[in-house]
């Protein structure tokens, strides 16, 4: 037992390495997904395993070895026995070698963004595939030879297995969320729970037919047998990446097959490969039992489903305060249905193999399960499946697969996919920037800070929302300031949110590269003779080299800026400056972030009154302390009354609105509304006109900014541009009430429009096939029922938007 | 069928996933589909033409099918007012604001409004409002000092 611990130990553990080098090959084929998480240093981890990549490449090498060792000392002189051992010798000789050399030149760290180096990839994973091939041959052969006597195959454990494991799987779910949802045991809940059940009773019966085809081949022709559940284990492994977690990390479709295919196929044989090694034979029924209890003993068996299903909670709970929750979650339900369905197939009654199959039992349980599925739809399913969705994350899983809604035009959100915004590799053809206009003869060049709190959402500052009370230095701020309330980021995500700020107009996905060229702001900085200060890891790296600018704070990762850090720094920064220069300072804080509030236990974390999420509040309460200190400290410079001071976010967030939380791959009213203030020097204010009820973008700050700083408005332009929110004193805005105006996601494939000066939006999830229609109030807002016409004029709003938007940056040769 | 062979298994058994898998994916949203005029919720994407006060049976009829819609409810206010029914207009005025609290130009249109049929105080209201929204407005200014200039002289 212990021989067989350190065996699987130690391969596992090669195996994470392989797989983590493969993981980060993959990130460097996205350039979003390179500039997402290498560049920022996310996770400080991957960094350090990168920097020390060689010799992890060496540990996983001497691991891998290390496991051959028994195989290479055995004497067996048959055929396949021979063979193992000379395939693993070729292992040995062949990698060592390939270790050996990338020993001396490290390979990993030099993949840059976005670059493309197709064999890092599946070359990552030869090993894994070249070890799982050794296993197969070494199977022992007196193993091999007592399952062949014990009759594998069972139909009836099949259906059983595959019967019992959904039941399993949602009776869980449903006790798990019983406990965490406010809706629980309603009316509704009941409903969507019956859907969630039929749902994966339904995808549950196509994974039995499935299993049915593996195991007829099986008795027919063992191998054949083997191979073809290999083969749906690889292929259901690779469909699942290459569904639900490469689009998210904008690796287009067709390459994606490229990464997913090969994914499949080596943790398909990894784990095939270690049971053939542990004495299991290759059959179905080792596939079968792929990640179940060896033991047939039933307490075994019903303490690993017990502990799967235990240890998916709660990483489910995790997971969900996450960045990326809904790949997290997706994965997590995938992974735990797999071990209990595994398991459920070695539990089931172990009734002996008869050569006659019931045909009965093929066709009709799938059928019947079909059937009740189209009778549930003569009722009125949506909303009942949306709260399926919502109590098990499996059925969100299987929705995704096997629910369409009927109205939803698919071709429509297919051609804005395959359109230029929604291209990350694609570098877009950008207009020439005119050049910066003249300053007016009277201009006075404020200092300029601008603050985007990173995800810091309106409803939760005094100044927007009267019931909340730990923002009182803000607050007081605001009221000599310009309170603009319909403000809009037209992005879910900083990565594209903080480009259109500064460009002063929507980009697309990828406009990194091309950044400098249409980056108004920095032409006007630089162009104004400003003072630059900036703590920024979205833009920084993508200003001109040649850009004078102070990083302040420059050893603090992305996740850990601090706003009361960077004040601290500025003072320092003011006290010292010995330039006459008028001073332009860019802050974006991750204080709020979700990575950094959601910890706990999320839902016993509201406020009783206000019903606001106490982490963010706290936190809130500790950045308003500071923005006071801010402000006192510009005041003790005597140059308060000379600044511009703009207050604003990226992007706002969910925070357990129907269960959502975080921004990164839906639209939803309290992530796309933001918060926007902006505190001008009284002579100033005094010359401006603004309507503050207007619907504004951040993409209007550039603009505003421009106008602020060199005195003169810049020429209006229309949308996708943004324009000042400000005119002349005595002069008016041109309305928007009758625009419509492009909201994306950064990351997925989510996009809308947001009309009628923000009262109304509409947006589409073409992740799962789903559209929504919002009302919004000053502070809230309410879903409302999408007819067919209200989706039409919202399409034929949102078509307008991306032409104009494709026109804007339409490539000559298209 | 009982005595096929494994093959013969192996291919009923993948005609019935055949059969699932054409028969899925199931659509649903049937329930949501309404019966909403597509050209009443566009209406008013577009500036009210000259000959408003012709359409006020369409803009009329339009209210119903959008009921929260604000920039509907202004345009029948604004032709409401061209054809002279103030009444109608002060309603359709107040509609708006209640529908979208931030909407600048109907505070303005509505404090006209009440201030042309005397009610200088409610008109008054409705005109800070829209300073406060609109600060430095010249169109705000002149009104404030219209009301000004008539609180002066005790009459509209």
């Amino acid at each position: 037992v212990i021989a067989r611990l350190v065996f699987v130990s130690a391969r596992l553990a090669a195996a994470g390495i392989f797989l983590l080098t493969w993981a980060y090959g993959v990130t460097t084929q996205s350039a979003f997904a390179f500039d997402m998480f290498v560049k920022p240093q996310v996770a400080p981890a991957l960094t350090a395993f990168v920097s020390a990549h060689a010799a992890w490449l060496l540990l996983g090498y001497a691991l891998s070895a290390a496991t051959l060792v028994p195989l290479l000392m055995r004497r067996e002189r048959n055929r396949r026995a021979r063979l193992a051992r000379w395939a693993a010798v070729a292992y040995l000789a062949g990698i060592g070698a390939i270790v050996a050399w990338l020993t001396g030149e490290p390979y990993l760290a030099s993949l840059a963004s976005g670059s493309r180096h197709p064999g890092v990839v599946p070359g990552a994973l030869v090993p894994l595939v070249w070890l799982a091939a050794i296993d197969h041959l070494a199977a022992p052969r007196a193993a091999r030879d007592a399952s062949i006597a014990a009759a594998p195959l069972s139909q009836r454990r099949l259906l059983l297995g595959t019967l019992l494991a959904p039941v399993i799987l949602w009776a869980a779910h449903l006790g798990h969320d019983l406990g965490n949802s406010p809706a629980a045991a309603s009316a509704d809940w009941w409903a969507g729970a019956l859907w969630a059940l039929l749902l994966n009773l339904v995808a549950f019966q196509a994974i039995y037919l499935a299993l049915c085809v593996a195991a007829a081949l099986s008795v027919a022709r063992p191998r054949l047998g083997y191979a073809a559940a290999v083969a749906m284990a690889a292929a259901g492994l690779a469909a699942f990446v290459h569904a639900a977690v490469l689009p998210p990390l904008s690796i287009p479709l067709s390459e994606g097959l490229l990464v997913a295919a090969p994914f499949g196929a080596a943790i398909a044989l990894i784990i095939s490969g270690l049971r053939a090694a542990g004495g299991v034979r290759p059959s179905l029924d080792g596939m079968t039992g792929f990640l179940a209890p060896r033991s047939r003993r039933p307490i075994a068996g019903a303490a690993i489903v017990i502990a799967t299903i235990a240890a998916a909670a709660r990483l489910s709970d995790v997971a969900e305060r996450t960045d990326w929750a809904y790949i997290l979650q997706q994965t997590i339900a995938i992974a735990e249905a797999a071990i209990v369905t595994a398991a459920c197939l070695r539990l089931a009654p172990l009734a002996v193999s008869t050569p006659s199959w019931s045909w009965a039992a093929v066709g009709l349980p799938p059928l019947i399960a079909m059937a009740a599925l189209f009778g549930a739809l003569r009722g009125s399913p949506a909303a009942a499946v949306d709260q399926a969705i919502a109590v098990d994350p499996l059925a969100r899983t299987v929705s995704r697969a096997i629910v369409r809604r009927e109205a939803f035009d698919v071709g429509f959100y297919r051609r804005i996919l395959d359109g230029e915004l929604s291209n990350w590799s694609a570098r877009p053809d950008v207009p020439p920037m005119d050049p910066l206009p003249a300053a007016a003869a009277d201009a006075a060049r404020p200092h300029v800070f601008v603050i985007v709190l990173d995800s810091l959402r309106r409803d939760y500052l005094s100044t927007y929302n009267p019931a909340v009370t730990f923002t009182p230095s803000i607050g007081r701020w605001a009221q000599d300031s310009f309170v603009f309330r319909n403000a809009f980021t037209p992005y879910g995500g900083t990565i594209l949110a903080l480009p259109s700020l500064w460009a002063g107009q929507l980009v697309p996905r990828g406009v990194m590269p091309v950044l400098k060229d249409i980056n108004r702001l920095e032409q006007l900085i630089v162009g104004s003779g400003y003072d630059f200060l900036i703590n920024d890891h979205t833009v920084e790296t993508s200003l001109r080299p040649d850009t004078r600018r102070t990083f302040i704070d420059p050893y603090v990762a992305s996740v850990n800026t601090d706003l009361c850090q960077n004040i601290d720094s500025l003072g320092r920064h003011l006290g010292r400056r010995a330039t006459a220069q008028p001073l332009f300072a860019f802050l974006a804080p991750m204080n709020l972030h979700v990575v950094n509030t959601l910890t706990g236990d999320a839902a016993s974390r509201r406020d009783p009154v206000t019903g606001l999420y106490a982490p963010v509040a706290r936190r809130l309460e500790r950045v308003d302390a500071c923005f006071g200190r801010f402000i006192d400290l510009l005041k003790a410079a005597g140059i308060h009354d000379d600044s511009v001071i703009v207050l604003t976010s990226d992007h706002g967030d969910s925070l357990g609105e129907d269960d959502r939380w975080g921004h990164q791959t839906y639209l939803f009213p309290e992530i796309l509304r933001i918060p926007l203030i902006i505190h001008v020097p009284p002579p100033l204010r005094a010359r401006l006109t603004t309507d503050v009820g207007r619907v504004a973008f951040l993409h209007d700050l550039q603009p505003t900014l421009q106008h602020l700083m060199l005195g003169a408005a810049p020429v209006a332009r229309e949308p996708p541009h943004g324009s000042s929110l400000f005119a002349g004193s005595g002069g008016g805005l041109p309305s928007r009430r009758r625009q419509s105006f492009l909201l994306m996601s950064s990351y997925g494939p989510s996009y809308g429009v947001v009309r009628r000066n923000g009262r109304e939006m509409y947006t589409a999830e073409f992740d799962e096939w789903r559209d929504y229609a919002f009302r919004l109030g000053p502070l809230t807002h309410e879903r409302i029922v999408l007819t067919d016409a209200r989706r039409r004029v919202s399409q034929a709003a949102l078509a307008r938007e991306v032409d104009a938007f494709e026109r804007l940056y339409r490539r000559a040769d298209r | 069928l009982i005595a096929a062979n494994d093959y013969t298994r192996a291919v009923g058994a993948a005609a019935v996933l055949a059969v699932m898998a054409w028969a899925l994916p199931v659509q649903i949203n049937r329930a949501e589909v309404g019966a909403a005029d597509p050209d009443c919720l566009a209406l008013a994407d577009h500036p009210p033409p000259p000959d408003a006060v012709a359409r006020i049976p369409e803009l009329e009829r339009c209210r119903l099918v959008a009921a929260h819609d604000p920039d509907l409810a202004a345009d029948l206010a604004a032709a409401y007012a061209a054809a002279g029914r103030d009444s109608d207009a002060e309603r359709a005025y107040r509609d708006a604001i209640a529908l979208d609290p931030d909407f600048g130009d109907a505070f303005v249109k509505l404090a006209e409004l009440l201030l042309k049929r005397g009610a200088v105080e409610e008109a008054r209201v409705y005109a800070e409002a829209a300073r406060q929204l609109q600060p430095n407005s010249a169109a705000v200014g002149q009104l404030l000092a219209r009301l000004d200039r008539t609180a002066g002289a005790g009459t509209p």
